[in-house]
């Protein structure tokens, strides 16, 4: 049984590796808001590949690889990004797929897992969403710079002779200033008296005209990318509710030993509010099928319903609005259908924590307390998240 | 009436050089919001290409401090701009939720195409 395990352990890496080759050559835009997102969103739907080690301090540890079919669509044949294209694959991008290999205490082959998740309400993928480009395009401040550039463009058109190196001069030096090269302080004198003078002329512009006045270490570019940011991250605090099926084999024949329906809801509380971090609402449930070890043979005749609301406080950086540490309170409620065992109660209620901690850009370590009030029991499980982006950053990090 | 209306039509000018002139600096009139023909006018053709989500942008094209034409793509597509002459210059404005790739196939200060991440298009390209 070792040697199977080891062998599935070869056969995810194996599976890495393409990824990583690919990573180079084929842009992956997929990814580009993985970053931004709490660990709690991660854990409910995914668009982009996680390998994640679960529950490394108990018996029952897990290897399981998290994917997008999309995701790996994708990676294969990069037409299916444009965007005339991309649109129609909404439905494909809100699946979910995992398969995991389960491990005992001492490391050997427990048996399989996969995991089949469908967002049947996805509306935080801004990539897909005409309001998100119409609410960030008619901003005020958004409208602003966009006029910014057409003042300093029409400007540009009218200075010297057609083609002449003034001319030419003066673009470049607006470039590095769009581009973000260059501060609004650190641009000639004429050029930033050109820019004010060009926005005070207009009313429109009268604003940011206030603003660039007494601020030399404005940055077009970074000013753009914090309004994009902002609304992009307010855009990704709407609903999302996910369902699927998870199911695990028995380590000696492929029969289900355990299959649960799932469904979570995750949206954000706080939206649009000026604060900082993120609260986030979430709520879990699910229905386990298990085997009635007190019957002979396999069977899944022991159904347990779990019903698990909670909230989601996320802690971000005040610039880069990474969360860096999140916590999550919730409440949990088991209801078990069938016939109870000795001492087996119908109903439990817990009280949950989960701490979420972030080591690196991708990667999380959740720590899960679980907390049962009549009993008096303190349950605690540690689980290690990362997922491909990380893991494929650190291998170029080596490279180079 | 026919014989009027033949004798109020303007004559056709000579042609060259009037049209050549267009590219000396001018007073801002009437006629210079009209794009016209020049010998070194040329048909330029601004691509986009979004990808990994939508996007939009609009283009416009300046000469002389006036807008000469404006045109937009709520897609991947592309822009065509008649009559384009050295030192006009085309300003993008736009937006895009993957990324961009603008590429204009003429000579351009900065060069292009250039690419955007997600984000706001903000760029402006002088045509050589």
């Amino acid at each position: 049984m070792g040697k199977i395990s080891i062998i599935g352990i070869l056969l995810l890496l194996c599976l890495s590796v393409p990824v990583f080759a690919q990573k180079k050559t084929a842009p992956n835009p997929v990814i580009t808001a993985d970053s931004l997102v709490t660990g709690n969103y991660k854990d409910v739907l995914n668009n982009f590949f996680q390998l994640a080690f679960e529950n490394l301090a108990g018996p029952n540890k897990e290897i399981k690889f998290t994917g997008s079919p999309f995701a790996v669509m994708a990676k294969l044949d990069t037409t299916l990004l444009v965007d005339t294209i991309y649109r129609h694959y909404a439905g494909l991008r809100n699946l979910n797929y995992a398969v995991g290999l389960k491990l005992d205490t001492n490391y050997r082959f427990n048996g399989f897992s996969s995991t089949i998740k469908y967002a049947i309400i996805n509306r935080r993928d801004e990539t897909v969403s005409k309001t998100f480009l119409g609410m960030v395009v008619n901003d005020t401040l958004v409208k602003q710079l966009t006029m910014l550039n057409l003042l300093i463009s029409a400007n540009i058109s009218n200075i010297g002779a057609p083609g002449s190196a003034e001319q030419n001069a003066a673009m470049l030096e607006y470039t590095d200033f769009r581009k973000g090269i260059k501060d609004f302080g650190e641009l000639s004198k004429a050029t930033k008296d050109t820019i004010l003078a060009v926005l005070n002329r207009n009313d429109s512009t009268k604003r940011l005209y206030d603003y660039l006045k007494g601020n030399d270490q404005f940055n077009m570019k970074k000013t753009a990318d914090s309004i994009y940011r902002d609304f992009r991250e307010n855009f990704n605090r709407n609903l999302l509710w996910t369902a699927g099926v998870t199911d695990t084999t028995y380590k000696d024949q492929f029969i289900f030993s355990n299959v649960v329906f799932s469904s979570d809801l995750v949206k954000g509380l706080n939206k649009y509010s000026r604060a900082k971090n993120e609260l986030e609402l979430n709520i879990h449930s699910q229905l386990q099928l298990v085997d009635d070890t007190l019957k002979a043979g396999h069977d899944l005749k022991r159904a347990v319903f779990n019903f698990e609301p909670g909230v989601n406080l996320a802690f971000k950086t005040k610039y880069s609005k990474k969360s860096y540490l999140e916590i999550k309170f919730s409440g949990a409620w088991y209801h078990n259908f069938s016939y109870l065992y000795v001492n087996e109660e119908r109903d439990r209620i817990m009280a949950n924590a989960t701490v979420r901690l972030r080591v690196f850009n991708d990667i999380w370590i959740p720590i899960e307390i679980k907390y049962d009030p009549k009993n008096g029991n303190l349950f605690g499980f540690v689980n290690v998240r990362a997922n491909f982006k990380a893991l494929a950053g650190a291998a170029k990090q080596i490279r180079f | 009436m026919a014989k009027s209306a033949k004798k109020a039509k303007p004559k056709p000018k000579p042609s060259i050089k009037t049209k050549g002139e267009t590219v000396k600096p001018q007073a801002l009139t009437a006629s210079s919001l009209v794009a016209t023909e020049a010998p070194h006018s040329q048909q330029v053709n601004i691509a986009f290409t979004f990808t990994g989500g939508l996007g939009q942008a609009t283009a416009v094209l300046f000469r002389r401090g006036v807008l000469i034409n404006m045109q937009s793509v709520s897609n991947s597509g592309n822009i065509n701009f008649s009559n384009v002459q050295t030192g006009d210059v085309v300003a993008v404005n736009g937006v895009c939720a993957g990324k961009a790739v603008v590429a204009i196939n003429t000579d351009t200060v900065p060069d292009s195409p250039e690419e955007f991440t997600a984000g706001l298009i903000i760029a402006s390209y002088l045509i050589k």
